[in-house]
């Protein structure tokens, strides 16, 4: 099938189709956003795509740390415990009258132990990346409970939330920070040795580390940079809310998983690209939105989002065994 | 062709997978620019040697001299900082498929530049540079890649074990070890690679050791052939004066393979 389909096209046709399948989430998001112009009112306005990209921010924070993952070969999944740490953490230090600088490195620190110990666990230790933060995911969270006992605190200094609710030349200051933070990673992931590094251990961790490069320091680094953004993520969560509870983001690891796969970012590390995965974080966020525009039950939303991961991944395939004839 | 220093030496050296023993005692010299074949049948130790040397494995016990000095090669890093690389005999494993091959050739060694002129850092990747430079060594070893930003998934099994070789080759490497190079390619890709392996022996001034199942080509490219038989060095001769015979009898250790060991001395 796999001859005659190299027979049938030709080469440039290939490699155009490789480009497309390469940006398709981009082209779905397009035909979904022009589709939704006409079908949903209120979709196409800029209230609501606010409102999207608002949405978005914290969930597509939270995707970088778990793609940066991805991309190196591992699963993360105490992304969203480390934001409820996080959070809980600096409102507690607030509460407890610490000035807000103090409060804000805190939360930075909190996400960069977690991520440290992650690292640890499975550099260090040797664990499967799975088991190591399948413990962090319980554990953290488990901490984050514990420490505040299961209670919500309320009442947040207003410059610690300004990074979640405040606005900049009347752009909300989330939206600027997620477009920062994606322009940042993506450069580091495409530009430096580090990010190179990140990829290739992820394509093929034998020929990296045969190679000589440290398997260690970079694997340790992916962990704790994903620490770092999802507690960063936490503190905005909590400055929107002006609140911090541990039951923060529960169940964001999917989406965050989901978003990334969906952004054609492979579960089996070294293949993928940061604005692919936004790209399916806007598009989930797009058909929760759209799902909320025409009142659908959420009852149905995880159906439909089960649908599109598996459309993701199937074209993903496809796409892999194109690559083998066009590259 | 060879001087006479020798490059490598390895004094009384073991290894034993739990109540396996890999390698009893072996003594080995390889000279300056020397070819060594090093035939052997399955399970003969041909490649945990050469793991040992290439800091893949730690030897149980026994000495490694390089260059004149004592070493303690216990991880693939220090052997890339001696000059010591490997071509494994399965380079899927060695290369990152979905990269280019400008990015294999260059994996672990990657070039950079300063992103703003005027500061040391941070420094960014050079891929123009890489590309160039990648397209360059190709050309020159005439390896048959049309461009070097493609990933390497794209590519046959000959091209891809050149590609690894260049990037070897990139490093300029004093001691090449290469691992049964042509055990997955086809007739007319192995002649290729046999010529190349030649060729650099000689243009490049390095030594290589060869590990190869088949006698044909170690006769065809090496200066002198070490014999292992269940972990122990049996026996050395030069193709000029040995027959195949003669070595696969010490391969097999069927009776009589002691006397040549000893007429090759």
């Amino acid at each position: 099938m796999q001859y005659t389909f190299s027979r049938v096209v030709g080469l440039q046709q290939r490699q155009l189709l490789t480009i497309i399948l390469e940006n398709v989430v981009w082209i779905i998001l397009c035909i979904f956003a022009i589709i939704n112009a006409f079908v949903t009112p209120k979709f196409l306005t800029l209230l609501n795509i606010r409102n999207i990209l608002i949405n978005a921010s914290i969930l597509g924070i939270v995707v970088i740390a778990e793609s940066l993952c991805l991309l190196s070969g591992h699963l993360d999944l105490s992304v969203e415990s480390t934001l409820a740490f996080g959070a809980v953490i600096g409102a507690l230090l607030l509460r407890n009258n610490l000035p807000v600088p103090i409060a804000i490195v805190s939360v930075l620190l909190s996400g960069v132990a977690v991520g440290f110990l992650n690292g640890l666990l499975v550099r260090k230790v040797g664990l499967n990346a799975f088991v190591a933060t399948l413990i962090t995911y319980i554990g953290v969270r488990g901490v984050a409970l514990g420490i505040v006992e299961g209670k919500t605190i309320w009442n947040l200094p207003v410059s610690y939330c300004f990074l979640g609710a405040g606005t900049l030349f009347q752009i909300p200051v989330q939206i600027l920070v997620l477009i920062l933070f994606y322009i940042f990673f993506h450069w580091l992931l495409t530009s430096t040795k580090f990010g190179r590094h990140v990829y290739l251990i992820g394509d093929n961790p034998v020929a990296a580390w045969a190679r000589g490069v440290n398997l260690d320091r970079v694997i340790i680094s992916v962990f704790v940079i994903s620490g770092f953004l999802s507690a960063f993520a936490g503190w905005m969560q909590s400055g929107r809310v002006n609140s911090a509870t541990p039951n923060f983001a529960t169940g964001m690891v999917f989406d965050a998983m989901a978003s990334a796969i969906i952004g054609g970012v492979s579960l089996q590390g070294g293949v993928g690209s940061l604005p692919m995965a936004l790209g399916g974080v806007l598009l989930l966020t797009s058909i929760n939105n759209v799902l909320n525009l025409h009142a659908v039950s959420p009852y149905w939303i995880q159906t439909i989002r089960a649908l599109m991961i598996l459309l993701a991944v199937l074209l993903d395939s496809f796409k892999r065994r194109l690559v083998r004839y066009a590259g | 062709m060879q001087d006479d220093r020798a490059l490598l030496h390895m004094e009384h050296v073991s290894k034993s997978f739990g109540e396996v023993r890999a390698l009893k005692d072996i003594n080995m010299v390889v000279y300056n620019q020397e070819i060594v074949g090093l035939v052997g049948g399955n399970g003969a130790g041909k490649s945990t040697l050469i793991k040992i040397i290439a800091g893949l494995l730690s030897p149980d016990s026994g000495a490694i001299f390089f260059d004149g000095e004592r070493i303690n090669i216990d991880n693939p890093r220090k052997a890339f900082e001696l000059g010591i690389y490997t071509l494994h005999q399965r380079m899927e494993e060695m290369l990152a498929p979905h990269h280019s091959v400008s990015a294999n050739i260059f994996l672990g060694n990657e070039k950079t530049k300063p992103l703003f002129k005027v500061l040391p850092w941070p420094r960014v990747l050079d891929k123009r540079k890489m590309d160039a430079y990648a397209m360059e060594l190709l050309r020159s070893l005439s390896i048959n890649i049309d461009s070097v930003k493609r990933p390497v998934v794209s590519y046959s099994g000959g091209q891809r074990q050149a590609v690894a070789l260049a990037g070897v080759l990139y490093r300029k490497p004093k001691l090449l070890l290469l691992d049964e190079p042509t055990a997955a390619l086809g007739i007319k890709e192995k002649f290729h690679l046999l010529n190349l392996i030649k060729r650099i022996g000689k243009d490049e001034k390095i030594s290589i050791i060869l590990v190869s199942h088949n006698l044909e080509e170690v006769f065809e490219v090496v200066d002198r052939i070490v014999v292992l038989r269940n972990g122990e060095i049996v026996g050395e001769c030069r193709p000029c004066s040995a027959s195949k015979e003669e070595v696969v009898s010490m391969i097999v250790g069927a009776k009589g393979s002691e006397p040549y060991a000893k007429n090759t001395q």
